[in-house]
């Protein structure tokens, strides 16, 4: 599957939800994803060595769209294209590398409030698919190589999303929405390859906050 | 040109040793009778040639050289000039047969008129300047002659007469012979120079054969001044020809052979022409003021008519040009520099020289020629000859080796230049000589003008036990010294005149100092600021400053005597000098030695060779009466000085076995003794106590305490390395020669060592002489030295310089193999033409790299052979060496090393028709023995950050894929056009998934390195640890590599 697909996709579950009456979005934000150790073997003699990866922080687009089934009850669907660099380091030494996330997932979303209120906080609790790819320029001098290498090529993970925010009815159509995510997903090691040797243990956390800016076709209120 | 001139040359070449070619330079205009001067009249266009036989002027047109209308004298015409507005030509007249009176005839030849004047005595030369007035030497005095008035006016000066032989004069005798004088101008026409002979004065003391001996007179005659100096001089042999060839303003003077140089008011002989006859009616002498040059003809034994073209400093031979026939007297230089006109035997000879740059003449580019075989490969060794057209005028070439010359094949003998030609030599036919053999290569021409200068190819065919790298030093190298401050070796280069400067550490060349003619031997001050060379033919001793490398003010000797060796001490600088002429009074004391009891000395001669002692501060050179309590009269002008460590003393050794001794701290000479009959070769001191002088060591006395073996040949050099003695002998100039050490206090040598070559020997320097080019061997010699910071010992031997390291001599084990391996991967696979490493110990003395391609089958004394063929070396060192294996049948095979140490024992292995192996030598980063696959896109090596994508194209470099087509030489880089390809094709898969082979063969530029191109295929699975495998013939070899998908 490629991007062009994921974002036709998106779009036709878009308008699934639209043709009920609901609600369609877009999203702008940052991600911040905490790198995970790498522990790597120097060799019989001596101890290992550790340094940390990840695919660092970066900006956020997307869209969604969805709707809220029952008073306190609603479910959306949320893609989400991030841009940042895949990084490695350890205590002398860095690299970076250029990547790039793309994130579906279905959410339902619990509100604290019935719907027309004005300020409805919310949970979200869903998961997905994301899909991450290395798209920087491979060396054979990369630094950190004893440890992992930053690989140019494409890597889908299933991921789990959890989040929570507030939907703000600015009109009778127009909802802002703040929310924070965290996007569970296993290490992308193809990605981020640990060297032979060397390990990277753990599930990876991308916490992503953004703001939205919503509408709805028919208004709830 | 008429037909009988060109016969000359040819005539003379069924001699041997004769110079015989088609070609000569100039044109030769025949008169009947004799010429006895010329004079050109450039507004005229003619030549006025005097003929002293026919009595009348012959009249030549410079622009068709055919003879006009003579002009009418009434006598026989000794000499002609012309005035400087070409007006008058004056005529200075002999007197006829039985007559006491001569004459002179003025021409007018505007007005057409003519003057006849009778005067007493004969005249003899004649000659303007820049005046009006010419001055006319004849044999009752120097007159001033007006053209218009032909009034003569005595011109002042106290001076024996000049002579001239009466007429009638015996059978063929010549008009230079009968005359005796002749006149030049300087380029301002300021002064008038004229060469005569005068009577012997009467000397009570003088011998008989003094007395015969004619004594010259060199007059200068100031035109601005109207001052005449005279100097009276004798010379041995004669000083012919009667020419004389002035510079610019007259400060040097060519006269005959010999080139003076006016300071302070007096002429010193700066230096002469070597091997000349000194005939008075054969040769001339000519300043080319616009190029800086003289030509120049003597009569030398063994040579044809010949001009030579030589530098107006130092009279070194730049080329030697054939001529039609001899020339004879004077000559004179067209006022725009594109035409010589000289006497010449039958007439006058015009030689173009403006064209002379474009003439047809042949040299080479190189001087030697090295073919360096070694003990492991008796191949046939090429190397390439490239033949210059230097008038680019598509001169023919022949090129020769004596009669009976085996092992050398010249490719293309002859053919047009400019021409690269290959000569082959086989080393089995020299192989026997252990040494370098020197062959002369003479290059011939029918339409070149020039006699070229013959190649020496210098075969060497050593063994592996001889020691020492050779860099050659063309020419005749007679002396070496380090400069024990700087980092430089000075060696004297006698055939050029030259003190060649080399960097004594990587042996290039740093400069060249010029010399006076046939520089000797040197020494520096003690100050270690200054290089004074003897020249021995030059009255001047060469000095040069060493901060600047540049020429100081020389040390003037005494006139006939010519500095050969210097020896400086710290209270005296002594020089061992050929004396031609008288001794100072002093000296020749009949009573000096005779007095008293048990004297002996005291031959009363005028004549001797006394060893004269420099004063440097002053720049001159005198003789002392005396050497301490002995008379400064040595055996021979063939001694040698040379200088005790820290100057304190000096060894002067005599071919005749005398030596003596000059102690600094009583400045004087403190011993002299004989107690060998001869003595030659190596001379020195190893301390301020032990000197060697041959194979002879002496004590603080000079007392014989020692001998060394003589079995190991002639002595050749002796030195001081790290504290012990070093001395060399040769037995042979082909032969490998030997150096040892020297046990200072046990006397006796050790740890003898074979040499590369020989050094070299008085005996074998000298060679047949070659024109005027100077060769003077002394039976002493110096060729070791140890430069300043001891890295290593310098020897001269036949090719040039041989370098050894200091610990030649270090015990060398016997090699042994332990492994081989190809140069790859490390294992034990190889094929013909792959890369190998040999692991082991003693495998060579120290560490040597080849430095460029070819590969050399020795390398750092050490060759490497399975069966009988030699690998190319990359590198050797005492624990491993790689190379290339030769393109041996595939199957069983045994590898040897060859070193000093000897032959190792055989190492079996199997040699594979194909044995592809990766090289692991890749770098990135921090990370190193990476397999060397190179990914296409960003040409980066292969490894786990730089993984193979499906698509990409890869490159692979790789040893032992066997034979390609076209088969590359051993050691040779491979070619790009057309690119060599491997013959049995590879086949490359990745994870089991055939790749596209796009080529597989040589680099090109590289030695024995393969390449293949590959095609990673879109269906490639990935992994971390993916096989990349080779498969060629039989054999195969897999890596892994990390492939990304997709």
């Amino acid at each position: 599957m490629n991007w062009k697909k994921l974002f036709c996709a998106a779009i036709l579950a878009s308008g699934t939800a639209f043709a009920q009456g609901f609600e369609l979005g877009a999203v702008g934000g940052f991600s911040y994803a905490p790198s995970l150790g790498v522990t790597a073997s120097l060799g019989v003699t001596e101890s290992s060595a550790t340094a940390s990866a990840g695919i660092g922080h970066g900006g956020v687009v997307g869209a969604y769209g969805g709707e809220d089934m029952y008073r306190y009850i609603g479910g959306e669907l949320r893609y989400l294209y991030g841009f940042g660099n895949l990084q490695a380091s350890s205590d002398n030494a860095s690299v970076t590398f250029a990547r790039n996330t793309q994130t579906i997932t279905f959410n339902v979303l619990g509100y604290l409030r019935p719907t027309g209120s004005a300020v409805r906080p919310f949970l979200a609790l869903g998961g997905g698919v994301v899909v991450v790819s290395g798209t920087g320029a491979e060396s054979a001098a990369q630094p950190l190589g004893n440890f992992v290498a930053l690989t140019h090529t494409r890597e889908t993970l299933g991921v789990g999303d959890v989040g929570v925010g507030l939907k703000i009815s600015i009109s009778k159509r127009v909802r802002l929405r703040l929310e924070a995510h965290d996007y569970m997903s296993p290490f992308p090691d193809k990605v981020i390859a640990p060297a032979p040797g060397a390990s990277i243990g753990g599930f990876m956390n991308n916490i992503v906050g953004v703001a939205s800016i919503g509408w709805t076709l028919r208004g709830t209120d | 040109m008429p037909l009988w001139p060109k016969a000359i040359p040819c005539l003379i070449a069924m001699l041997p040793a004769i110079p015989c070619a088609g070609a000569t330079f100039g044109t030769v205009v025949p008169i009947r009778g004799t010429v006895s001067d010329i004079a050109l009249d450039s507004l005229r266009g003619q030549v006025y040639a005097a003929n002293f036989s026919a009595s009348r002027i012959e009249v030549m047109s410079t622009y068709n050289l055919t003879l006009l209308a003579p002009l009418g004298v009434p006598l026989p015409p000794s000499c002609v000039a012309m005035s400087p507005d070409n007006r008058f030509l004056v005529v200075g007249e002999n007197a006829a047969p039985f007559a006491a009176n001569g004459g002179f005839t003025i021409f007018d030849l505007d007005m057409g008129e003519r003057q006849d004047v009778t005067m007493s005595g004969s005249a003899l030369a004649v000659a303007f300047g820049a005046g009006s007035e010419a001055l006319m030497v004849t044999t009752t005095g120097v007159f001033l002659v007006n053209p218009l008035t032909a009034k003569t006016t005595p011109v002042t000066a106290t001076m024996p007469l000049p002579v001239s032989l009466n007429l009638p004069v015996p059978l063929a005798t010549f008009p230079p012979q009968i005359i005796q004088a002749a006149a030049g101008v300087s380029g301002d026409g300021n002064t008038i120079v004229v060469l005569a002979t005068a009577q012997a004065p009467a000397q009570g003391t003088a011998s008989a054969t003094a007395q015969a001996t004619s004594i010259y007179l060199l007059l200068r005659y100031s035109i601005p001044t109207g001052a005449l100096g005279v100097e009276a001089f004798q010379t041995s042999p004669p000083l012919g020809p009667y020419a004389v060839a002035v510079d610019g303003d007259a400060t040097n003077v060519l006269a005959g052979w010999g080139l003076l140089h006016r300071l302070n008011q007096q002429d010193y002989g700066w230096a002469e022409f070597p091997n000349g006859t000194g005939a008075a009616n054969i040769g001339t002498n000519a300043w080319d003021l616009g190029r800086n040059v003289i030509y120049a003809q003597q009569v030398v034994n063994g040579d044809g008519p010949v001009l030579h073209v030589v530098d107006t400093d130092n009279l070194t031979v730049r080329e030697r040009i054939q001529l039609p026939e001899n020339l004879a007297g004077h000559s004179l230089i067209s006022s725009d520099d594109q035409t010589m006109y000289a006497v010449s035997v039958s007439g006058i000879t015009v030689l173009p020289i403006g064209k002379l740059s474009k003439t047809a003449q042949i040299a080479t580019q190189e001087e030697d020629l090295m073919f360096q075989g070694d003990a492991c490969s008796r191949a046939v060794i090429t190397q390439t000859l490239d033949i210059l057209d230097l008038g680019n005028a598509g001169a023919d070439f022949t090129l020769s080796v004596p009669q009976g010359t085996t092992g050398v094949k010249i490719l293309t003998p002859s053919g047009v230049a400019p021409a690269s030609v290959q000569i082959q030599v086989d080393p089995v036919a020299f192989q026997n000589a252990y040494g370098t053999t020197t062959i002369p290569l003479t290059i011939a021409s029918s339409k070149g003008v020039n006699l070229p200068f013959p190649v020496r190819l210098l075969i060497n065919t050593r063994n592996s036990n001889q020691l020492g790298t050779v860099v050659n030093v063309p020419g005749k190298l007679v002396d070496m010294m380090a400069d024990p401050s700087r980092n430089r070796v000075y060696i004297i280069r006698q055939d050029k005149n030259l003190v060649l400067v080399y960097n004594s550490t990587t042996l290039q060349p740093i400069t060249s100092l010029r010399t006076g003619n046939t520089p000797v031997k040197m020494s520096m001050t003690t100050d270690q600021h200054y290089l004074i060379v003897g020249n021995d033919n030059s009255m001047i001793a060469s000095v040069f400053d060493l901060d600047a490398l540049q020429p100081a003010a020389p040390i003037l000797f005494p006139f006939g005597h010519y500095p050969r060796t210097i020896g400086v001490s710290l209270t005296g600088i002594f020089a061992t000098a050929r004396v031609v002429g008288s001794l100072p009074a002093c000296l020749q004391s009949s009573t000096g030695g005779t007095s008293g009891t048990g004297g002996t000395g005291g031959t009363g001669s005028t004549t001797g060779t006394p060893l004269d002692q420099i004063d440097f501060a002053n720049g001159v050179a005198n003789t002392p009466c005396n050497l301490g309590i002995y008379r400064n009269n040595l055996t021979s002008a063939n001694g040698a000085l040379a200088e005790s460590p820290g100057n304190l003393s000096l060894l002067l050794a005599l071919p005749d076995g005398n030596v003596m001794l000059y102690d600094y701290s009583v400045a004087t000479w403190v011993d002299s003794r004989k107690d060998f009959s001869a003595l030659g070769g190596a001379y020195g001191a190893f301390s301020n106590n032990l000197f060697l002088a041959d194979i002879n060591l002496l004590d603080a006395a000079l007392v014989p305490i020692g001998q060394f073996p003589a079995a190991t040949g002639s002595s050749s050099g002796m030195g001081i390395a790290t504290g012990a003695g070093l001395r060399t002998t040769a037995q042979a100039a082909s032969g490998p020669g030997l150096i040892e050490r020297v046990d200072m206090g046990a006397f006796s040598t050790y740890h003898g060592s074979a040499l590369t070559e020989a050094p070299l020997l008085p005996a074998s320097l000298p060679t047949a002489a070659v024109g005027l080019i100077g060769e003077t061997i002394l039976p002493f010699i110096r060729t070791l030295a140890m430069p300043a910071d001891q890295s290593s010992i310098l020897l001269l031997t036949v090719s040039g310089i041989t370098q050894l390291t200091p610990n030649f001599d270090a015990i060398t084990q016997i090699p042994s193999i332990s492994s081989v391996t190809n140069a790859a991967d490390g294992t034990a696979s190889v094929a013909p033409g792959g890369l190998v490493n040999i692991v082991g110990a003693g495998l060579a003395p120290a560490g040597a790299w080849a430095t460029s391609l070819p590969l050399p089958f020795a390398l750092g004394d050490v060759c490497v052979t399975v069966g009988s063929t030699a690998l190319a070396l990359f590198s050797v060192s005492p624990s491993s060496i790689s190379g290339q294996l030769p393109f041996v049948p595939p199957g069983a095979g045994t590898v040897t090393v060859t070193g000093p140490g000897g032959v190792s024992s055989g190492y079996d292995l199997t040699i594979l028709a194909q044995a592809p192996a990766v090289f692991l030598n890749g770098s990135a980063g921090t990370q190193t023995g990476l397999a060397t696959v190179i990914r296409d896109d960003n040409q980066e090596l292969v490894d786990f950050t730089n993984p193979i994508h499906p698509n990409l194209g890869i490159t692979i470099y790789l040893t032992g894929m066997g034979t390609t087509t076209p088969p590359p030489a051993l050691g040779a880089a491979a070619p790009l056009d057309p690119l060599a390809l491997v013959d049995a094709p590879p086949t490359v898969t990745l994870g089991g998934v055939g790749l596209a082979v796009n080529f597989a063969g040589l680099t090109p530029g590289e030695v024995g390195v393969y390449q293949i191109n590959a095609q990673v295929p879109a269906n490639v699975q990935g992994g971390t640890s993916v096989p990349l495998a080779i498969t060629q013939g039989g054999s195969s070899t897999s890596l892994s590599v990390r492939v990304v998908t997709p």
